[in-house]
Protein backbone atom coordinates (compact mmCIF):
# COMPACT_ATOMS: atom_id res chain seq x y z
CA UNK A 1 0.00 0.00 0.00
CA UNK A 2 1.22 3.33 -0.83
CA UNK A 3 2.25 5.83 2.50
CA UNK A 4 3.78 8.57 1.38
CA UNK A 5 5.39 10.58 3.83
CA UNK A 6 3.50 13.10 5.35
CA UNK A 7 4.61 17.31 5.03
CA UNK A 8 3.58 20.21 6.35
CA UNK A 9 4.39 23.22 4.74
CA UNK A 10 8.01 24.37 5.19
CA UNK A 11 6.36 28.18 5.74
CA UNK A 12 4.67 31.05 3.74
CA UNK A 13 6.61 32.53 1.23
CA UNK A 14 6.16 35.60 -1.57
CA UNK A 15 6.19 34.56 -5.01
CA UNK A 16 5.98 37.28 -7.82
CA UNK A 17 4.37 36.18 -11.28
CA UNK A 18 6.81 35.82 -14.46
CA UNK A 19 4.01 35.33 -16.58
CA UNK A 20 0.48 34.63 -17.38
CA UNK A 21 -0.98 32.38 -20.05
CA UNK A 22 -4.61 32.21 -20.91
CA UNK A 23 -5.06 28.37 -22.29
CA UNK A 24 -9.08 28.34 -22.63
CA UNK A 25 -11.33 30.48 -21.84
CA UNK A 26 -11.39 29.77 -18.45
CA UNK A 27 -7.99 27.75 -18.22
CA UNK A 28 -4.81 29.64 -17.28
CA UNK A 29 -1.42 28.72 -16.16
CA UNK A 30 1.03 31.03 -14.18
CA UNK A 31 4.62 31.18 -13.71
CA UNK A 32 5.61 32.29 -10.51
CA UNK A 33 9.09 32.87 -9.08
CA UNK A 34 9.54 31.18 -5.57
CA UNK A 35 12.83 29.76 -4.98
CA UNK A 36 11.97 28.04 -1.60
CA UNK A 37 9.14 26.20 -2.90
CA UNK A 38 10.79 25.57 -6.32
CA UNK A 39 13.50 24.19 -4.74
CA UNK A 40 11.38 22.05 -2.01
CA UNK A 41 8.46 20.87 -4.32
CA UNK A 42 8.03 17.36 -5.30
CA UNK A 43 5.63 15.79 -7.65
CA UNK A 44 2.52 15.47 -6.31
CA UNK A 45 2.84 18.33 -3.46
CA UNK A 46 0.77 21.39 -3.65
CA UNK A 47 0.73 25.45 -2.45
CA UNK A 48 -1.78 27.53 -0.95
CA UNK A 49 -2.06 30.49 -2.78
CA UNK A 50 -4.02 33.95 -1.96
CA UNK A 51 -3.44 37.47 -2.52
CA UNK A 52 -1.75 39.18 0.34
CA UNK A 53 -3.18 42.17 2.40
CA UNK A 54 -6.63 40.74 1.02
CA UNK A 55 -9.20 39.43 3.39
CA UNK A 56 -11.63 38.53 0.73
CA UNK A 57 -11.18 36.20 -0.52
CA UNK A 58 -9.33 35.34 2.72
CA UNK A 59 -7.89 31.54 3.06
CA UNK A 60 -5.61 30.10 0.64
CA UNK A 61 -6.68 28.09 -2.11
CA UNK A 62 -4.74 24.49 -2.75
CA UNK A 63 -3.54 24.24 -6.07
CA UNK A 64 -0.69 21.37 -7.37
CA UNK A 65 2.54 22.38 -8.64
CA UNK A 66 2.72 21.63 -12.31
CA UNK A 67 6.66 21.90 -12.30
CA UNK A 68 9.30 23.56 -10.56
CA UNK A 69 12.70 24.85 -11.90
CA UNK A 70 15.73 26.97 -11.28
CA UNK A 71 13.81 29.63 -8.98
CA UNK A 72 10.15 29.57 -10.77
CA UNK A 73 7.23 27.12 -10.27
CA UNK A 74 3.94 26.94 -12.30
CA UNK A 75 0.59 26.35 -11.37
CA UNK A 76 -2.79 25.80 -13.81
CA UNK A 77 -6.16 26.50 -12.48
CA UNK A 78 -9.76 26.76 -14.22
CA UNK A 79 -11.38 30.36 -13.18
CA UNK A 80 -14.24 28.87 -10.89
CA UNK A 81 -14.84 31.33 -8.38
CA UNK A 82 -13.55 34.38 -6.79
CA UNK A 83 -9.85 33.88 -6.44
CA UNK A 84 -9.75 31.74 -9.53
CA UNK A 85 -11.03 35.00 -11.00
CA UNK A 86 -8.64 37.51 -9.26
CA UNK A 87 -5.92 34.72 -10.59
CA UNK A 88 -6.83 35.24 -13.94
CA UNK A 89 -6.55 38.63 -14.50
CA UNK A 90 -3.14 39.09 -12.47
CA UNK A 91 -0.26 40.44 -14.04
CA UNK A 92 3.43 40.04 -14.01
CA UNK A 93 5.55 41.38 -11.30
CA UNK A 94 2.52 41.01 -9.10
CA UNK A 95 3.38 39.50 -5.84
CA UNK A 96 0.91 36.30 -4.46
CA UNK A 97 1.48 34.87 -0.58
CA UNK A 98 2.48 30.84 -1.19
CA UNK A 99 2.25 28.26 2.13
CA UNK A 100 3.94 25.25 0.74
CA UNK A 101 4.99 23.23 -0.45
CA UNK A 102 3.39 20.88 1.31
CA UNK A 103 1.60 17.36 1.18
CA UNK A 104 3.01 13.55 0.84
CA UNK A 105 2.77 13.90 -2.95
CA UNK A 106 3.29 10.90 -5.39
CA UNK A 107 6.06 9.38 -4.19
CA UNK A 108 8.24 7.14 -6.10
CA UNK A 109 6.76 4.27 -8.09
CA UNK A 110 7.16 0.97 -7.01
CA UNK A 111 6.31 -0.55 -10.29
CA UNK A 112 8.26 -0.39 -13.38
CA UNK A 113 5.33 1.24 -15.55
CA UNK A 114 3.30 3.94 -14.17
CA UNK A 115 0.15 5.19 -16.00
CA UNK A 116 -0.58 8.37 -15.55
CA UNK A 117 -4.63 8.92 -15.70
CA UNK A 118 -5.80 12.44 -15.83
CA UNK A 119 -9.07 14.64 -15.62
CA UNK A 120 -9.28 17.99 -17.08
CA UNK A 121 -7.06 20.22 -14.52
CA UNK A 122 -6.75 16.92 -12.77
CA UNK A 123 -3.09 16.94 -15.89
CA UNK A 124 -1.07 19.30 -13.26
CA UNK A 125 0.38 17.41 -10.31
CA UNK A 126 1.16 14.98 -13.06
CA UNK A 127 2.86 16.84 -15.71
CA UNK A 128 5.45 17.48 -12.49
CA UNK A 129 4.95 13.84 -12.32
CA UNK A 130 5.96 12.42 -15.81
CA UNK A 131 8.64 15.38 -16.11
CA UNK A 132 10.38 13.86 -12.87
CA UNK A 133 9.75 10.41 -13.57
CA UNK A 134 12.84 8.26 -12.79
CA UNK A 135 14.16 7.43 -16.54
CA UNK A 136 14.36 3.28 -15.78
CA UNK A 137 10.47 3.84 -15.09
CA UNK A 138 7.93 3.13 -18.30
CA UNK A 139 5.54 6.05 -18.38
CA UNK A 140 1.82 6.75 -19.63
CA UNK A 141 -0.14 9.43 -20.25
CA UNK A 142 -4.39 9.35 -20.59
CA UNK A 143 -5.98 12.73 -20.50
CA UNK A 144 -9.98 12.92 -20.89
CA UNK A 145 -11.88 16.02 -21.24
CA UNK A 146 -15.10 16.44 -21.89
CA UNK A 147 -15.80 18.42 -25.02
CA UNK A 148 -14.36 20.69 -27.72
CA UNK A 149 -13.63 23.52 -25.59
CA UNK A 150 -10.82 21.59 -24.31
CA UNK A 151 -9.40 21.63 -27.49
CA UNK A 152 -6.56 24.80 -26.39
CA UNK A 153 -5.70 22.93 -23.49
CA UNK A 154 -4.72 19.37 -25.14
CA UNK A 155 -3.01 21.37 -27.62
CA UNK A 156 -1.02 22.79 -24.54
CA UNK A 157 -0.31 19.28 -23.27
CA UNK A 158 0.87 17.70 -26.28
CA UNK A 159 3.30 20.11 -26.64
CA UNK A 160 4.70 19.37 -22.74
CA UNK A 161 3.92 15.46 -22.91
CA UNK A 162 4.28 14.23 -26.55
CA UNK A 163 2.81 10.70 -25.91
CA UNK A 164 -0.44 11.90 -24.18
CA UNK A 165 -3.55 9.88 -25.36
CA UNK A 166 -6.81 11.83 -25.28
CA UNK A 167 -10.29 10.48 -24.35
CA UNK A 168 -13.03 13.02 -24.82
CA UNK A 169 -17.11 12.39 -24.52
CA UNK A 170 -17.88 13.91 -27.37
CA UNK A 171 -14.67 12.43 -29.47
CA UNK A 172 -13.97 15.20 -30.83
CA UNK A 173 -10.41 14.97 -28.83
CA UNK A 174 -8.60 11.85 -29.39
CA UNK A 175 -11.04 8.86 -28.77
CA UNK A 176 -14.54 8.76 -27.63
CA UNK A 177 -15.15 7.89 -24.19
CA UNK A 178 -13.59 8.64 -21.20
CA UNK A 179 -10.34 7.37 -19.80
CA UNK A 180 -11.81 4.33 -18.69
CA UNK A 181 -11.67 3.04 -22.14
CA UNK A 182 -7.75 3.65 -22.04
CA UNK A 183 -6.95 1.91 -18.90
CA UNK A 184 -6.82 -2.30 -19.59
CA UNK A 185 -9.24 -5.14 -18.06
CA UNK A 186 -6.61 -6.05 -15.41
CA UNK A 187 -3.54 -4.01 -13.60
CA UNK A 188 -0.60 -6.21 -14.13
CA UNK A 189 1.86 -6.64 -11.64
CA UNK A 190 4.71 -4.37 -13.58
CA UNK A 191 1.82 -1.54 -13.49
CA UNK A 192 0.25 1.26 -11.40
CA UNK A 193 -1.80 4.10 -12.01
CA UNK A 194 -1.28 7.77 -10.76
CA UNK A 195 -4.68 9.91 -11.24
CA UNK A 196 -6.00 13.01 -10.41
CA UNK A 197 -9.26 14.66 -11.51
CA UNK A 198 -13.01 15.46 -10.69
CA UNK A 199 -14.00 12.92 -8.00
CA UNK A 200 -16.22 10.23 -10.01
CA UNK A 201 -13.14 9.33 -11.82
CA UNK A 202 -10.67 8.68 -9.93
CA UNK A 203 -13.93 6.78 -7.94
CA UNK A 204 -14.07 4.63 -11.03
CA UNK A 205 -10.62 3.71 -11.78
CA UNK A 206 -10.55 3.18 -8.06
CA UNK A 207 -12.86 0.65 -7.86
CA UNK A 208 -12.42 -0.76 -11.47
CA UNK A 209 -9.60 -3.48 -10.49
CA UNK A 210 -10.44 -6.19 -8.06
CA UNK A 211 -6.59 -6.46 -7.58
CA UNK A 212 -4.29 -4.12 -7.45
CA UNK A 213 -6.00 -1.27 -6.00
CA UNK A 214 -2.64 -0.82 -3.49
CA UNK A 215 -0.81 -0.11 -7.12
CA UNK A 216 -3.05 2.93 -7.84
CA UNK A 217 -2.68 6.35 -6.13
CA UNK A 218 -5.29 9.03 -6.26
CA UNK A 219 -4.44 12.80 -5.81
CA UNK A 220 -7.61 13.94 -3.77
CA UNK A 221 -9.32 17.13 -3.40
CA UNK A 222 -10.82 18.50 -0.29
CA UNK A 223 -11.89 22.23 1.02
CA UNK A 224 -9.23 23.19 3.24
CA UNK A 225 -8.96 26.00 5.47
CA UNK A 226 -5.24 26.57 6.68
CA UNK A 227 -3.08 23.52 4.54
CA UNK A 228 -0.83 22.42 7.56
CA UNK A 229 -2.92 20.20 9.23
CA UNK A 230 -4.17 22.01 11.89
CA UNK A 231 -8.14 22.56 11.69
CA UNK A 232 -8.82 19.38 10.46
CA UNK A 233 -11.45 20.76 7.98
CA UNK A 234 -10.02 18.72 4.91
CA UNK A 235 -10.42 15.60 6.36
CA UNK A 236 -11.73 12.15 4.40
CA UNK A 237 -12.20 8.97 5.85
CA UNK A 238 -9.60 5.69 5.62
CA UNK A 239 -9.12 1.90 6.00
CA UNK A 240 -6.64 3.84 8.23
CA UNK A 241 -9.25 6.15 10.00
CA UNK A 242 -9.60 9.74 9.44
CA UNK A 243 -6.70 11.35 7.52
CA UNK A 244 -5.79 14.98 6.40
CA UNK A 245 -5.59 15.51 2.69
CA UNK A 246 -3.70 18.35 3.24
CA UNK A 247 -0.39 16.82 5.13
CA UNK A 248 -1.29 13.18 5.36
CA UNK A 249 -2.27 13.44 1.51
CA UNK A 250 -3.37 14.32 -0.80
CA UNK A 251 -1.98 11.21 -2.76
CA UNK A 252 -3.59 7.86 -1.20
CA UNK A 253 -3.87 4.49 -2.18
CA UNK A 254 -7.19 3.80 -3.60
CA UNK A 255 -7.44 0.71 -1.53
CA UNK A 256 -7.18 2.84 1.82
CA UNK A 257 -9.58 5.57 0.98
CA UNK A 258 -13.51 4.77 1.63
CA UNK A 259 -15.03 6.04 -1.63
CA UNK A 260 -18.85 5.47 -0.28
CA UNK A 261 -17.93 7.91 2.19
CA UNK A 262 -16.84 10.90 -0.73
CA UNK A 263 -19.49 13.09 -1.91
CA UNK A 264 -19.35 14.31 -5.68
CA UNK B 1 11.65 42.43 20.52
CA UNK B 2 14.66 40.48 22.04
CA UNK B 3 14.08 37.03 24.21
CA UNK B 4 15.30 39.76 27.17
CA UNK B 5 12.50 41.98 26.40
CA UNK B 6 9.45 41.90 29.20
CA UNK B 7 7.47 45.07 27.63
CA UNK B 8 5.08 42.47 26.34
CA UNK B 9 4.99 40.01 28.77
CA UNK B 10 1.73 39.31 30.67
CA UNK B 11 0.29 37.28 33.00
CA UNK B 12 -2.80 35.72 32.90
CA UNK B 13 -3.96 33.69 35.53
CA UNK B 14 -0.19 33.02 37.09
CA UNK B 15 1.11 31.86 33.35
CA UNK B 16 3.62 34.35 32.60
CA UNK B 17 3.67 34.81 28.48
CA UNK B 18 6.75 36.76 27.43
CA UNK B 19 4.20 37.92 24.13
CA UNK B 20 0.43 38.74 24.96
CA UNK B 21 -0.15 36.36 21.62
CA UNK B 22 -1.83 33.00 22.40
CA UNK B 23 -2.26 30.63 19.39
CA UNK B 24 -5.80 29.76 19.87
CA UNK B 25 -7.55 26.29 20.16
CA UNK B 26 -8.36 23.93 17.17
CA UNK B 27 -5.62 25.47 15.15
CA UNK B 28 -2.06 24.11 15.99
CA UNK B 29 -1.40 20.30 14.82
CA UNK B 30 0.68 18.02 16.88
CA UNK B 31 3.30 17.75 13.99
CA UNK B 32 6.65 18.16 15.90
CA UNK B 33 8.32 20.59 13.42
CA UNK B 34 5.71 22.98 13.93
CA UNK B 35 6.55 22.98 17.67
CA UNK B 36 10.32 24.32 17.52
CA UNK B 37 11.13 27.84 18.54
CA UNK B 38 11.96 29.11 14.68
CA UNK B 39 8.22 28.45 13.52
CA UNK B 40 7.18 29.92 17.10
CA UNK B 41 8.67 33.09 17.01
CA UNK B 42 6.24 35.61 18.66
CA UNK B 43 4.06 33.13 20.58
CA UNK B 44 3.31 33.80 23.58
CA UNK B 45 1.37 30.26 24.79
CA UNK B 46 -0.72 27.69 22.58
CA UNK B 47 -4.02 26.30 23.04
CA UNK B 48 -4.41 22.90 22.14
CA UNK B 49 -6.87 21.52 20.46
CA UNK B 50 -10.00 20.38 22.47
CA UNK B 51 -9.65 17.22 24.45
CA UNK B 52 -12.41 14.98 25.61
CA UNK B 53 -12.78 11.94 27.72
CA UNK B 54 -12.76 9.33 24.87
CA UNK B 55 -11.94 9.35 21.25
CA UNK B 56 -14.32 11.86 18.74
CA UNK B 57 -14.28 11.41 15.03
CA UNK B 58 -15.54 14.97 14.63
CA UNK B 59 -18.37 15.43 12.48
CA UNK B 60 -19.29 14.55 8.84
CA UNK B 61 -19.52 16.00 5.57
CA UNK B 62 -18.02 19.46 5.05
CA UNK B 63 -16.31 21.04 7.67
CA UNK B 64 -14.71 24.74 6.52
CA UNK B 65 -16.16 26.96 4.20
CA UNK B 66 -15.30 30.29 3.34
CA UNK B 67 -17.75 33.55 3.78
CA UNK B 68 -16.34 37.14 2.95
CA UNK B 69 -13.74 37.91 5.34
CA UNK B 70 -13.99 34.60 6.98
CA UNK B 71 -14.65 31.31 7.22
CA UNK B 72 -17.25 29.25 8.85
CA UNK B 73 -15.77 25.53 10.61
CA UNK B 74 -17.95 22.36 11.59
CA UNK B 75 -15.03 20.47 12.92
CA UNK B 76 -16.69 18.67 16.12
CA UNK B 77 -13.74 18.33 18.73
CA UNK B 78 -12.20 15.23 16.82
CA UNK B 79 -9.72 14.48 19.11
CA UNK B 80 -7.80 11.28 20.33
CA UNK B 81 -9.29 11.50 24.06
CA UNK B 82 -7.38 12.38 26.80
CA UNK B 83 -5.07 9.67 27.58
CA UNK B 84 -4.00 10.16 23.67
CA UNK B 85 -3.06 13.28 24.42
CA UNK B 86 -1.40 12.47 27.42
CA UNK B 87 0.96 10.03 25.83
CA UNK B 88 1.05 10.88 22.37
CA UNK B 89 0.75 14.86 22.33
CA UNK B 90 1.59 16.15 25.34
CA UNK B 91 5.53 15.26 24.79
CA UNK B 92 5.22 17.00 21.52
CA UNK B 93 3.47 19.96 23.13
CA UNK B 94 6.23 20.58 25.76
CA UNK B 95 9.12 20.40 23.40
CA UNK B 96 8.03 24.12 22.67
CA UNK B 97 9.35 25.15 26.05
CA UNK B 98 6.38 27.72 25.77
CA UNK B 99 3.60 27.83 28.22
CA UNK B 100 0.78 25.93 26.80
CA UNK B 101 -3.42 25.52 27.94
CA UNK B 102 -5.07 22.74 27.83
CA UNK B 103 -8.12 23.28 26.10
CA UNK B 104 -10.96 20.97 27.56
CA UNK B 105 -13.96 20.50 26.20
CA UNK B 106 -17.30 20.67 28.73
CA UNK B 107 -19.29 17.46 28.50
CA UNK B 108 -21.32 15.81 30.66
CA UNK B 109 -20.57 15.96 34.35
CA UNK B 110 -19.11 12.86 34.90
CA UNK B 111 -16.93 12.64 31.64
CA UNK B 112 -15.57 16.30 32.44
CA UNK B 113 -14.56 15.33 36.11
CA UNK B 114 -12.74 12.21 34.53
CA UNK B 115 -10.88 14.08 32.22
CA UNK B 116 -10.06 17.14 34.54
CA UNK B 117 -8.59 14.40 37.03
CA UNK B 118 -6.54 12.70 34.60
CA UNK B 119 -5.29 16.00 33.71
CA UNK B 120 -4.59 17.20 37.27
CA UNK B 121 -2.88 14.56 38.05
CA UNK B 122 0.04 15.75 36.33
CA UNK B 123 -0.67 19.25 37.05
CA UNK B 124 2.58 20.20 37.37
CA UNK B 125 3.55 19.50 33.75
CA UNK B 126 0.59 21.80 32.67
CA UNK B 127 0.33 25.64 32.99
CA UNK B 128 -3.33 26.05 32.70
CA UNK B 129 -6.95 23.79 31.25
CA UNK B 130 -8.85 26.20 29.59
CA UNK B 131 -12.39 24.88 29.76
CA UNK B 132 -14.29 25.47 26.66
CA UNK B 133 -18.13 25.84 27.64
CA UNK B 134 -18.55 27.31 24.14
CA UNK B 135 -18.03 24.91 21.53
CA UNK B 136 -21.02 25.12 18.77
CA UNK B 137 -20.19 22.19 17.03
CA UNK B 138 -21.70 19.70 19.16
CA UNK B 139 -24.71 18.30 20.53
CA UNK B 140 -23.72 16.60 23.90
CA UNK B 141 -22.22 19.33 26.69
CA UNK B 142 -20.31 22.29 25.00
CA UNK B 143 -22.19 25.86 23.77
CA UNK B 144 -25.03 24.98 26.18
CA UNK B 145 -23.17 25.23 29.01
CA UNK B 146 -21.85 28.81 28.26
CA UNK B 147 -24.95 30.35 27.41
CA UNK B 148 -26.23 31.14 31.32
CA UNK B 149 -24.69 32.37 34.15
CA UNK B 150 -26.21 29.10 35.82
CA UNK B 151 -24.74 26.30 33.64
CA UNK B 152 -21.48 28.19 33.32
CA UNK B 153 -21.21 28.34 37.04
CA UNK B 154 -21.91 24.61 37.51
CA UNK B 155 -19.38 23.82 34.56
CA UNK B 156 -16.87 26.38 35.85
CA UNK B 157 -17.28 24.99 39.81
CA UNK B 158 -16.95 21.48 38.70
CA UNK B 159 -13.61 22.13 36.91
CA UNK B 160 -12.53 24.00 39.92
CA UNK B 161 -13.35 20.70 42.05
CA UNK B 162 -10.93 18.52 40.10
CA UNK B 163 -8.40 21.10 38.29
CA UNK B 164 -6.15 22.77 41.07
CA UNK B 165 -3.93 25.05 38.03
CA UNK B 166 -4.99 27.86 36.19
CA UNK B 167 -8.17 27.82 34.77
CA UNK B 168 -8.85 29.97 32.26
CA UNK B 169 -12.52 29.79 30.59
CA UNK B 170 -13.30 30.19 27.01
CA UNK B 171 -16.66 32.25 27.10
CA UNK B 172 -19.08 31.71 23.53
CA UNK B 173 -20.59 34.97 21.91
CA UNK B 174 -23.83 32.93 21.60
CA UNK B 175 -24.89 33.64 25.23
CA UNK B 176 -27.86 36.48 25.87
CA UNK B 177 -25.80 37.12 28.82
CA UNK B 178 -22.46 37.25 28.29
CA UNK B 179 -21.57 39.93 31.11
CA UNK B 180 -23.85 36.90 33.36
CA UNK B 181 -21.99 34.62 32.16
CA UNK B 182 -18.29 35.72 32.66
CA UNK B 183 -19.60 37.51 36.36
CA UNK B 184 -20.49 33.78 37.47
CA UNK B 185 -17.54 32.40 35.43
CA UNK B 186 -15.22 34.88 37.72
CA UNK B 187 -17.64 33.77 40.73
CA UNK B 188 -16.76 29.76 40.52
CA UNK B 189 -13.55 30.46 40.36
CA UNK B 190 -12.07 31.28 36.89
CA UNK B 191 -8.52 32.32 37.19
CA UNK B 192 -9.12 34.54 33.32
CA UNK B 193 -11.65 34.49 30.97
CA UNK B 194 -11.40 33.89 26.85
CA UNK B 195 -13.79 36.29 25.22
CA UNK B 196 -14.91 34.77 22.54
CA UNK B 197 -14.97 31.61 20.62
CA UNK B 198 -16.70 31.36 17.29
CA UNK B 199 -20.19 33.17 16.14
CA UNK B 200 -22.83 30.26 15.20
CA UNK B 201 -23.42 31.02 11.65
CA UNK B 202 -24.68 28.96 8.46
CA UNK B 203 -24.26 28.81 4.68
CA UNK B 204 -26.59 27.00 1.78
CA UNK B 205 -25.39 25.52 -0.92
CA UNK B 206 -27.16 26.96 -3.97
CA UNK B 207 -26.37 24.52 -6.02
CA UNK B 208 -27.99 21.81 -4.17
CA UNK B 209 -30.14 23.65 -2.35
CA UNK B 210 -29.12 22.44 1.14
CA UNK B 211 -27.13 23.93 4.53
CA UNK B 212 -23.70 23.36 3.46
CA UNK B 213 -23.05 21.56 7.18
CA UNK B 214 -24.48 18.42 8.04
CA UNK B 215 -25.33 20.38 11.49
CA UNK B 216 -27.06 23.20 9.51
CA UNK B 217 -25.37 25.80 11.90
CA UNK B 218 -21.15 26.05 12.01
CA UNK B 219 -18.82 28.70 13.85
CA UNK B 220 -17.94 31.85 11.81
CA UNK B 221 -14.34 33.21 12.33
CA UNK B 222 -12.00 35.34 10.54
CA UNK B 223 -11.79 39.14 10.27
CA UNK B 224 -15.43 39.55 9.97
CA UNK B 225 -16.08 39.01 13.64
CA UNK B 226 -13.40 41.33 14.76
CA UNK B 227 -15.94 44.27 15.84
CA UNK B 228 -18.37 41.48 17.60
CA UNK B 229 -15.27 40.03 19.91
CA UNK B 230 -14.40 43.56 20.63
CA UNK B 231 -17.59 44.51 22.35
CA UNK B 232 -17.48 40.94 23.59
CA UNK B 233 -14.15 42.02 25.37
CA UNK B 234 -15.85 45.58 26.08
CA UNK B 235 -18.72 44.07 28.05
CA UNK B 236 -17.27 41.19 29.86
CA UNK B 237 -14.01 43.68 30.56
CA UNK B 238 -17.00 46.19 32.56
CA UNK B 239 -17.52 43.05 34.31
CA UNK B 240 -14.82 41.14 35.62
CA UNK B 241 -11.55 41.59 37.23
CA UNK B 242 -9.62 38.76 36.13
CA UNK B 243 -7.36 39.09 32.68
CA UNK B 244 -8.98 38.31 29.63
CA UNK B 245 -7.79 37.15 26.47
CA UNK B 246 -9.41 38.69 23.95
CA UNK B 247 -10.22 36.30 21.17
CA UNK B 248 -11.86 36.90 17.35
CA UNK B 249 -10.64 38.22 14.26
CA UNK B 250 -7.04 39.30 15.33
CA UNK B 251 -5.24 39.73 12.37
CA UNK B 252 -3.05 42.76 12.71
CA UNK B 253 -1.33 44.65 15.40
CA UNK B 254 -3.51 47.22 15.38
CA UNK B 255 -6.22 44.78 16.09
CA UNK B 256 -4.65 43.14 19.21
CA UNK B 257 -4.15 46.90 20.73
CA UNK B 258 -7.72 47.50 20.42
CA UNK B 259 -8.41 44.46 22.16
CA UNK B 260 -5.90 45.26 25.22
CA UNK B 261 -7.03 49.21 25.18
CA UNK B 262 -10.81 47.67 25.49
CA UNK B 263 -9.50 45.81 28.26
CA UNK B 264 -8.27 42.32 27.19
CA UNK B 265 -4.39 41.63 28.63
CA UNK B 266 -3.58 39.28 25.50
CA UNK B 267 -5.11 37.81 22.12
CA UNK B 268 -5.97 34.15 20.85
CA UNK B 269 -5.16 34.23 17.33
CA UNK B 270 -6.20 30.94 14.83
CA UNK B 271 -7.80 31.79 11.40
CA UNK B 272 -4.93 34.51 11.14
CA UNK B 273 -2.67 31.61 11.41
CA UNK B 274 -4.05 29.85 8.82
CA UNK B 275 -3.16 32.28 6.16
CA UNK B 276 -0.13 33.72 7.70
CA UNK B 277 2.34 31.56 9.93
CA UNK B 278 4.34 35.08 10.43
CA UNK B 279 0.98 36.48 12.46
CA UNK B 280 2.51 36.73 16.14
CA UNK B 281 6.60 38.12 15.04
CA UNK B 282 4.32 40.43 12.87
CA UNK B 283 1.92 41.47 16.12
CA UNK B 284 4.75 41.66 18.24
CA UNK B 285 7.06 43.55 16.39
CA UNK B 286 4.07 46.07 16.19
CA UNK B 287 3.45 46.32 19.55
CA UNK B 288 6.90 47.01 20.70
CA UNK B 289 7.33 49.53 18.24
CA UNK B 290 3.89 51.45 18.95
CA UNK B 291 5.14 51.14 23.07
CA UNK B 292 8.95 52.90 21.79
CA UNK B 293 7.13 55.61 20.00
CA UNK B 294 4.47 56.23 22.86
CA UNK B 295 7.60 56.18 25.19
CA UNK B 296 5.54 53.12 27.15
CA UNK B 297 8.06 50.37 29.00
CA UNK B 298 4.95 48.31 29.02
CA UNK B 299 1.94 46.79 27.10
CA UNK B 300 -0.29 46.43 30.58
CA UNK B 301 -0.02 50.12 30.65
CA UNK B 302 -2.86 49.97 28.01
CA UNK B 303 -5.02 47.49 29.27
CA UNK B 304 -8.82 49.14 28.86
CA UNK B 305 -7.29 52.65 28.13
CA UNK B 306 -9.91 53.10 26.13
CA UNK B 307 -12.76 52.64 28.40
Amino acid sequence: MFDGESSIPAGDFKGTVRDIRQITETVFSIHIACPVISRLARPGQFIMIRFPNRSDPLLGRPLAVSSAGGDDISICFQVVGKMTALLSRILPGEILSLRGPMGNGFGLPSSTMVTMVAGALGAAPLIFAYNRMPQNIGKNFILGVADRSWYPFCEWIKKLIPEVRFFSEDGIIGKKGTVLNGLGEELSPEEEIWTCGPLPMMRAIGQKYTRGRERIRVSLETRMACGMGGCQGCVINTLKGKKRVCVDGPVFSAEEVCWDDLKG
Amino acid sequence: MTSKDKSLSVNIGGVLLDSPIVIASGVWPYEEELWSPERLKGVGALSTKAVTLEPRIGNPGTRVWETPSGMLNSIGLQNGGVDTFIKEYLPIVRKSGLPFVVNVAVERPAETEATLKRLNEIREIIPAVELNVSCPNVDDGGMCWGLFPESAAQAVSLAREFWKGSLWVKLTPQSPDIRGVASAAEDAGADALVVANTWLGMAIDTRTARPVFERTCAGLSGPAVFPLALKAVWDVASTVNIPIVGCGGVFSYQDCLAMIMAGASAVEIGTAMFIDFETPARICNGLAGYLEEKVLSNLRELVGIAR
